[in-house]
């Protein structure tokens, strides 16, 4: 490629939601200086592998904050990008199966709703009614969300990426960062396999390479990835539009616009970047499913894929300016949950970019707080 | 709305030359938005062609955005076919295009014959 930029204001390095997002967010604050570094295709990472729902029910005030910010973007998001995300709130049912968890959902209802985040409990007869084949002998209580519900990844992150091209980013697909070049403690340039682009700020979006990424630089920062897998079904008339998940089964499903299913479940895992389907992880899953929505069982599955959590040890996202780099930010680290907070991680490291206040405060989640022992632990996470 | 239209093009050139091929020889025909390629999701070779020309050019990328490949048959009919589309694009013989990753089961498979052989294996 003959045109291959020399220099850039930002260079960031990964083309999926997570790094598209914050290109277009730079491109409305006035950097058009942008190049997006995507080592192969656009949504080949994490985004291209999730499931897709959005969730508004954390337990932690911050990722309350993003995910609602996240919520109100997507909404007005198929208008802004110019481009049907499929974005539907069909709500999101989460099962509490004993007392403790009970009592766990009880402190989370009262902080999402002092967000503004209107999330309730609903006792097993109000489950049925909002979805209805549901085994109400799984779980003993649970908590609904109107307003949570589903985007399709691909559509937002094209929708990103080429919204922030014709705000001026320029996308590099088949691209790769192969060292990150730094001088007296801040950052000088990126070396790719096209050639060296000098520039004074860089964003590692990279997804499940975010440990690697951040070593070109020079830089440890404790993430790493593990395999999730999930499958869709054949596709069936609309049965319920809520996500269904557990926390203590650590599964999700929905039936998604489309008509099919899209479900997963998390497995122990050894950290690596291994993404390959298994037998043994379909027979683990069909028989947790079929313990919460027997109705499911002649249900055809037609695919099956894995993808990478990349994660940290306190289940929270690395964002901002890396302490010991200047110029260095970093937004990894997501651990499954970067599709649904990505609008608005997007907008706050934009933000921190061109200098202004973030909306939400995200120096909680600087990387450093792990060597001070800061950690941000986040009691819901599934998958 | 249509998602395939009004966009900037990822990379426009390539694509200008996409379009010249299909023109000059290559072969657009009358009916071409009858013509399905993928039968589990109705994808007419118009559709997979107007998506190319928009800059969908990588195979994993047009099986997100058009869904062609991730019905039930599981790609069978519809792969071979848009694997041409992408050689008559880059200007390749069509074994040089890769095809997209195959992913289990082979066919499809309901979750009570998983759950069968699973039981079958524990006793």
């Amino acid at each position: 490629m003959t045109d291959f930029p020399k220099t850039a204001e930002v260079v960031i390095i990964g083309g999926g939601v997570v790094g598209a997002s914050i290109a277009y967010e730079l491109t409305k604050r006035g950097v058009k200086d942008i190049v997006v570094l995507e080592k192969s295709y656009i949504s080949s990472g994490s985004t291209g592998r999730c499931g897709a729902g959005v969730r508004q029910q954390w337990g932690l005030e911050m990722n309350c904050r993003l995910a609602k910010g996240s919520v109100d973007i997507f909404e007005q998001l198929t208008e802004e990008l110019d481009y049907d995300i499929e974005f539907r709130q069909g709500g999101y049912l989460v099962l509490a199966h004993n007392s403790t968890q009970v009592k766990q959902f009880e402190r989370n209802i009262k902080l999402q709703n002092s967000v503004g985040i209107p999330s309730r409990f609903v006792d097993k007869d109000e489950a049925r009614e909002i979805c209805p084949p549901i085994n109400t002998e799984a779980f003993v209580k649970a908590t609904y969300c109107p307003t949570d519900g589903h985007a399709n990844p691909f559509k937002t992150n094209f929708a990103y990426a080429r919204a922030a091209e014709r705000g001026g980013a320029r996308v590099y697909r088949y691209t790769e960062a192969k060292d990150i070049l730094t001088e007296n403690g801040r950052i000088v340039g990126v070396e790719t396999d096209k050639g060296r682009i000098s520039t004074n700020i860089v964003v590692n979006a990279s997804g499940p390479w975010s440990h690697e990424v951040a070593k070109l630089a020079g830089i440890e920062i404790p993430t790493f990835s593990e395999r999730h897998q999930c499958l869709v079904s054949e596709p069936l008339e609309p049965m319920f539009e809520t996500m269904v998940i557990s926390f203590q089964k650590g599964i999700y499903l929905q039936q998604v616009p489309h008509g099919s299913f899209v479900m997963g479940i998390g497995e122990v895992e050894e950290p690596n970047h291994n993404i390959r389907s298994t037998w043994q992880w379909l027979e683990f899953f069909t028989g947790e499913l079929l313990d919460i929505l027997p109705v499911l069982k002649d249900l055809r599955i037609v695919r099956q894929w894995g993808g990478s959590y990349n994660k940290t040890p306190d289940a929270a996202p690395i964002l901002g300016e890396h302490e010991q780099l200047a110029g260095f930010y970093n937004a990894v680290g997501f651990s499954g949950h970067g599709f649904m907070i990505a609008p608005m991680t997007a907008v706050c490291i934009a933000q921190l970019i061109v200098g202004e206040k973030p909306t939400v405060d995200i120096s909680p989640l600087s990387a450093e707080r792990f060597s001070k022992g800061e950690l941000v632990v986040e009691p819901s996470v599934v998958g | 709305m249509t998602n395939s239209q009004n966009h900037k093009c990822l990379d426009r050139r390539a694509c200008e030359i996409y379009n010249h091929r299909l023109d000059f020889g290559l072969g657009r025909n009358m009916n071409d938005e009858k013509i399905i390629i993928c039968r589990c999701e109705d994808i007419t070779i118009e559709e997979i062609r107007a998506a190319i020309a928009d800059g969908y050019t990588d195979f994993e990328e047009l099986k997100r955005f058009l869904r062609v490949g991730m019905g039930p048959c599981g790609g069978r009919t519809c792969l071979p076919l848009i694997r041409r589309e992408l050689a008559i694009f880059r200007g390749l013989p069509v074994d040089e295009v890769a095809l997209p990753a195959k992913r289990p089961p082979t066919q499809v498979t309901t979750f009570s014959s998983v759950a069968i052989s699973s039981e079958g294996e524990a006793k």
